[in-house]
């Protein structure tokens, strides 16, 4: 008999009764007996955890304080991700749910769960790792989506080699995962400005060139998007000198010349306003230049149609820039 | 790349079309694994007047939600530009095809809104909002469960529960007065809501269905709260009483409500299954052969303009197919023990007029928030491409939906440090988009011109081809702007003018 069941357990307890729960997960048969007891020693935590860290509206800053250091000195976080797959649907909701609280809290002006996974890098790697199960995939992409609002850990993602097989799980997913991995390359890509202006800098080739693989897709979703993101960042003043250097090929001019004839009315749209940047450029390479100039008549017959049901006054205002242009070459 | 795992066609079988939502069709299926059936939501992403991002939102939303009250989300796949979204499926239908033999009696009614809050307590729990209760959202099984459905304008609360939102969703003779206002609201412009569409249980049409959508948008804040009349139990009254109080703040939560006498007393879902064989009952009595000529009718009229989005002609026409009409035919053979009245649900309302045609689209101020040059193409007014008035439901149903909406789920699951965006404009689009007017609870004035005028004079502009007439329209817009801006209200006192002069050609007719 418990006589001591209504005294409340310490974030200690809760959180090292959380941890030791965890591998019995998959101790035994699968349906045995200590499963289903360690998942509902599982949820019964989460809950608690979870209690204690929003509070009803105001936590005990204590209480947060306790249950935060023992979740770094235990690792929790490393082994609430590697198995997630495992948990119930609405501890898996939990779970994140604790991730983005944690995240989030600030000591003045410091993120002390920041500094912790900053040093513990596979506990990101764990989050990405989630895109390669459906089932979870959106979770842990939340999960990684609050990670990467803080600099300090978008930078370790996008410096990886991981950061390279985005790609593969936008392609390989079904929609809603495949949005969730295109959203998170989107927040890496644009959130810190001067870092990602930094990278691209130095890492163009090997950058655009995978880039360029998700503009060519198969996939309208993933094309249309990559596009639009494209459009963005070229045209973010951070990234000057990117643009500068991607306006410059005449590779990317040519693709984006076939674009502006895709076959989607939308494509074709997101294709001109990263065209617009090549036609725009006061000092256009010779090689540029030639490419738009042999083009000259067709340009101006094709833009001249271009579109034209549009009631975007901004979007007529740059057409008709374009066309100016183009006759003035 | 491998890409095969994205068709589904796969694992689904598309049947027949079951119908139309306020984005893209439904059809029935079934899975090929499990042979279950399944609701099959498909829409064409090319034509979508949503950004792709705002439909993930939706998408992620639905995928974290696990109720019996709640239709369930099995998946969504993408076909060339075609999205299908793979729900559950209600063989009952919806209350709204439901109410097509006559209205519900009371305790039908009771046993509904007893069940609808218990969806949206589950849902107010997880911090998200439906914003779009009505009888055509409110789908029974077989069985007689109810669920929830058409998460279309769903959006989530920020973290803490004191933030509220501030946009523009859902269908106006449903919406509060707060929601109308952009004065921010929370879960209990969802209650507000339940209470309205409970007079629409009992009465066949919500309060002021046989006006203009675009009156009754000022017509809500302003008057008094809208009450139950009719020979209905006291408790019932009370109920509705409770949800439809001007003050968010007086209405009570989900939770309270389900310890009301009118719930407590309801009996056990099941009994709704009666609901579903009257409504079976009506079709093999030709119910909806009647309905479907009588729709054809409206299609003809519609068809004739497909362009049209706020011509108040096509109102007029809308006005002489309302659902009093269609109901007039009355159901042959046993008498409907279960009616209340034994009249069809406007009988009460002789010169009842169902809607008008209108997809309200609010040129979403956020838009220019977040102005990036490719954003623009989303403050398009939505082209009647699918013109409303030919889909299933009546122009009443139309929901409103607005970019705002997805500046705000974006900002989920909680915004406490979310201050960037605005430093996503760039070299291109400095100062080409006006700011957002100020939000006032005094003012819903503003509205008027930002969601029913702009966009409207907007639609226009694909439907002229030269430059100098795209200059007058703009000039138009400007000109409404500026007079709004010297006299403020004014757009709101001419529409005011407008509607009232249209409703007094219907009277003459």
């Amino acid at each position: 008999m418990n006589f001591f069941k209504s005294k409340p357990r310490t974030p200690p307890d809760l959180v090292r009764g959380l941890r030791d729960a965890l591998p019995r997960l998959e101790a035994g048969q699968p349906g045995s007996e200590v499963r289903r007891k360690a998942g509902e020693e599982v949820a019964k935590n989460l809950q608690q955890i979870k209690a204690i860290l929003y509070g009803d509206g105001d936590p005990l800053p204590e209480l947060v304080a306790q249950l935060a250091t023992e979740t770094y000195s235990t690792d929790l976080l490393y082994h609430l991700l590697v198995n997630i797959q495992r948990l119930e649907f609405e501890a898996r909701k939990d779970v994140v749910q604790i991730f983005n609280n944690l995240l989030r809290r600030q000591i003045g002006a410091r993120f002390p769960t920041v500094e912790y996974l900053s040093n513990k890098k596979e506990v990101l790697f764990a989050a990405f790792d989630g895109y390669k199960n459906e089932d979870v995939a959106l979770n842990t992409g939340m999960i990684l989506r609050e990670m990467l609002r803080h600099e300090p850990l978008a930078k370790v993602l996008l410096q990886s080699e991981q950061f390279y097989t985005f790609p593969h799980y936008i392609e390989t997913t079904t929609f809603g995962v495949s949005c969730d991995a295109f959203a998170n390359l989107k927040e890496t890509l644009t959130r810190h400005k001067a870092m990602v202006a930094d990278y691209l800098d130095k890492n163009y080739d090997r950058f655009f060139s995978t880039y360029t693989t998700l503009i060519r897709s198969e996939n309208y979703v993933t094309k249309r998007q990559s596009l639009k993101l494209l459009g963005e960042i070229l045209l973010d003043r951070a990234n000057f000198a990117v643009m500068t250097r991607y306006i410059a090929d005449e590779t990317n001019l040519k693709m984006m010349m076939n674009l502006l004839r895709d076959k989607s009315k939308n494509i074709q749209f997101e294709a001109f306003h990263v065209f617009k940047v090549f036609v725009a450029n006061p000092k256009k390479p010779p090689q540029i230049e030639g490419i738009l100039r042999r083009n000259k008549d067709k340009l101006l017959k094709f833009l001249k149609d271009f579109h034209n049901d549009k009631e975007d006054e901004q979007f007529s205002d740059e057409k008709q820039f374009l066309i100016g242009q183009i006759q003035n070459l | 790349m491998d890409s095969h795992h994205q068709d589904p066609e796969e694992f689904y079988v598309k049947q027949d079309r079951i119908g139309k939502g306020s984005f893209g069709e439904v059809y029935k299926g079934y899975d090929k694994r499990t042979q279950k059936t399944v609701a099959i939501k498909i829409i064409d992403l090319e034509s979508a007047e949503d950004e792709i991002e705002d439909i993930q939102q939706e998408i992620q939303i639905l995928s974290q939600l696990d109720s019996p009250h709640v239709t369930k989300y099995h998946g969504s796949f993408l076909k060339g530009s075609h999205l299908w979204i793979v729900m559950e499926y209600c063989s009952g239908g919806s209350c709204s095809d439901l109410m097509k033999p006559g209205v519900f009696r009371e305790e039908y009614i009771a046993i509904i809104v007893r069940e609808l809050l218990k969806g949206l307590e589950y849902l107010h729990s997880e911090g998200k909002l439906h914003r779009d209760i009505k009888a055509a959202n409110i789908l029974l099984s077989a069985g007689g469960d109810v669920k929830l459905a058409d998460f279309g304008v769903s959006g989530q609360l920020s973290g803490t529960l004191s933030a509220k939102k501030n946009t523009f969703v859902g269908t106006p003779y449903w919406m509060s007065p707060e929601v109308i206002k952009q004065s921010g609201y929370d879960h209990k412009a969802d209650i507000w809501s339940l209470g309205i569409t409970a007079i629409e249980l009992a009465k066949g049409e919500p309060p002021y269905a046989e006006l203009h959508p675009m009156k009754v948008l000022f017509l809500i804040p302003k008057n008094p709260p809208p009450t139950l009349e009719g020979p209905f139990s006291k408790m019932f009254r009370e109920f509705v009483s409770y949800c439809l109080q001007r003050d968010p703040r007086d209405r009570p939560s989900a939770r309270d409500l389900l310890k009301h006498k009118f719930v407590r007393m309801a009996k056990k879902t099941s009994y709704l299954t009666e609901l579903i064989e009257r409504h079976e009952r009506w079709k093999a009595e030709g119910g909806e052969r009647v309905e479907e000529e009588e729709r054809q009718h409206v299609e003809d009229i519609a068809n004739s303009d497909p362009e049209d989005l706020w011509d108040f002609g096509t109102v007029r026409h809308a006005a002489t197919v309302g659902r009093a009409q269609m109901n007039s035919i009355k159901v042959s053979g046993p008498p409907l023990t279960w009616e209340n009245t034994g009249r069809a649900p406007s009988d009460d309302s002789e010169d009842s007029v169902s809607g008008g045609s209108s997809t309200l689209s609010r040129r979403g101020p956020s838009a220019s928030t977040e102005a990036t040059t490719v954003n623009s193409m989303t403050e398009l007014p939505p082209l009647p491409t699918s013109s409303p008035s030919t889909s299933r439901k009546f122009d009443q149903q139309a929901t409103i939906r607005n970019g705002s909406v997805a500046a705000a789920a974006r900002r989920q699951p909680s915004d406490e440090y979310d201050d960037d965006y605005e430093d996503e404009t760039n070299g291109y689009v400095a100062g080409a988009v006006n700011g957002r007017p100020p939000v006032d609870d005094e003012l819903p004035d503003t509205t008027m011109l930002d969601s029913v005028v702009l966009p409207a004079i907007a639609s226009l502009f694909p439907r002229v081809s030269t430059q100098e007439a795209r200059v007058a329209l703009s000039a138009l817009q400007r000109a409404f702007t500026d007079a709004e801006r010297i006299i403020p209200g004014v757009t709101m006192e001419l529409i005011n003018e407008i509607v009232d002069s249209v409703e007094h050609v219907e009277d003459d007719r």
